[in-house]
Formats: C-alpha cells, sequence, structure tokens
C-alpha cells in the first residue's frame, strides 16, 4: 500500500532536533517506509541525521509517503504530529 | 556556510577526558568558550544542559549534538569533542555516543541555526566518514579530514 500526502510546517522551529525525534519515534512504531521531501530532497523518516539534512524550517511544504502494510495509519498519525506542531509549547 | 566558518582548530578535542553527560557538556562548553570569551563558560553549560533536559541530543548513530541559544554569541560556532570509549548520553537509540558537535547560536537565528544542523548531518550520516573520525590519529587531522569532508559537497 502506498499514502502520501503534502503539509506545510507550521511549528516555529521547522524540523529541528527535537521535532524530528518526534517524528522518529513516531514511524518506528510502524513497519512502512516512510519517506520525507523537500523540494528535491529526501529523508527517512526513521533517521534523525537524515531528517535534518533537510533543514525544512516554519512554512516549508513537504511530502510524506509511506510504502507498507500500514501505510495508511502511518500517514495519519504522522499528520496529527505535524498538525499538533510535534507537541511544542 | 562553510564548516570552516564555524568550526575553529581550537575547538577540536581529539579525546575527551569526560565519562558522563555532565562532564562531556563542561568540556564542549570551555571549548566553545576558547572562541567565544565573551561568553561564560558556565553560561554556555547551562544552556546546552537545559536543551537536554527537553530531551536528549543523542541523535543516534554514535552521535551527539548538543546545542543552544545565547544573546551573547554573534554568529553559530561549533565544537568538536571525541570519545573513543563512548559516553552515555541517553542517545535515542540508547547506544554511547563517540562523535559530539556542540553548536552555539545567537537568538533569532532560527533558520541559520538548522542550516548548521543540515551541514553537519550531511557530514555525519556516512558511516564512512563517522569510521574515519574514530580512527584519526591527532587533532590537526581530525579538523583536516572535517573541513576537507565538507569541501567536497
Amino acid at each position: 500500500m502506498h499514502s502520501e500526502k503534502e503539509f506545510i510546517l507550521k511549528n516555529k522551529l521547522g524540523l529541528h532536533v527535537r521535532a524530528a525525534a518526534q517524528l522518529v519515534k513516531l514511524a518506528n512504531r510502524f513497519s512502512s517506509q516512510i519517506t520525507i521531501y523537500k523540494g528535491n530532497l529526501k529523508a527517512d523518516a526513521k533517521s534523525i541525521l537524515d531528517l535534518l539534512t533537510l533543514a525544512a524550517a516554519k512554512n516549508t511544504t513537504i511530502k510524506v509517503t509511506c510504502q507498507g502494510s500500514d501505510a495508511k495509519d502511518s500517514l495519519n498519525a504522522i499528520e496529527n504530529l505535524i498538525k499538533n506542531e510535534f507537541h511544542e509549547v | 556556510m562553510k564548516m570552516n566558518d564555524i568550526l575553529k582548530p581550537e575547538a577540536v578535542i581529539f579525546e575527551l577526558k569526560a565519562q558522563d553527560k555532565i562532564s562531556v557538556i563542561q568540556e564542549l562548553s570551555e571549548a566553545l568558550h576558547k572562541i567565544n570569551h565573551q561568553v561564560r563558560k558556565e553560561d554556555i553549560s547551562e544552556t546546552l544542559n537545559k536543551r537536554e533536559e527537553l530531551g536528549s541530543t543523542g541523535i543516534g548513530s554514535g552521535v551527539a549534538i548538543p546545542h543552544g541559544k545565547l544573546n551573547k554569541i554573534e554568529t553559530i560556532t561549533a565544537a568538536f569533542g571525541r570519545s573513543s570509549e563512548g559516553i552515555d548520553f541517553d542517545a535515542q537509540d540508547g547506544e554511547l555516543s563517540h562523535l559530539f558537535f556542540a553548536l552555539i547560536a545567537p537568538e533569532n537565528s532560527a533558520g541559520q541555526h538548522l542550516k548548521a544542523l543540515a551541514k553537519l548531518s550531511r557530514l555525519l550520516k556516512s558511516l564512512a566518514f563517522r569510521e574515519a573520525l574514530l580512527n584519526a590519529k591527532s587533532e590537526e587531522q581530525l579538523y583536516e579530514m572535517i573541513i576537507k569532508e565538507d569541501n567536497s559537497y
């Protein structure tokens, strides 16, 4: 199964270390291969190092693609995390 | 932004003496203080420690990137330290951390900060480069390797 969706990062700091760590933690709960795209750059959502290479700041558009048996659930979970601005205070 | 703009040879520690999280932050703060005399090293370590309280910057693969913002800093500055034995830094993957890149940035520099982190991550993503850093023979060699690898991008 394949699911994908675009999002605009609205949290103040963008995909900084803490946000990336949260994303990795969430992504690791799923077996799907999850990839984050920013323009022509891509990163494995299960690696903080990889995610940080995107330098995705606030208001960046990213595309999330999920490939695997739990693709739909993983995309929903990630959508929630992004919409909740990575639980930033 | 190039690595030689943010990392100076004086801020490279060939072998960290620290064996735990608190002392490695102190050692890196001392290195950062060397190139930022205007900031007390206690203020640097306090900033880095506060950030760690929000969650470890031990991001896995033996890499840790303690960082923070300080209003007395003019430009982003990095320090690098290496621990052959490894230090328990509460890393996200539960492994010991060996390569420490500390970053301090001015307030309101979120964009620059992200770019510096991206640059570091691009270098450190390579397993071969991480191993090469661990096998370096001197401070000078470490510094050269980092600058050279950065210039190859």
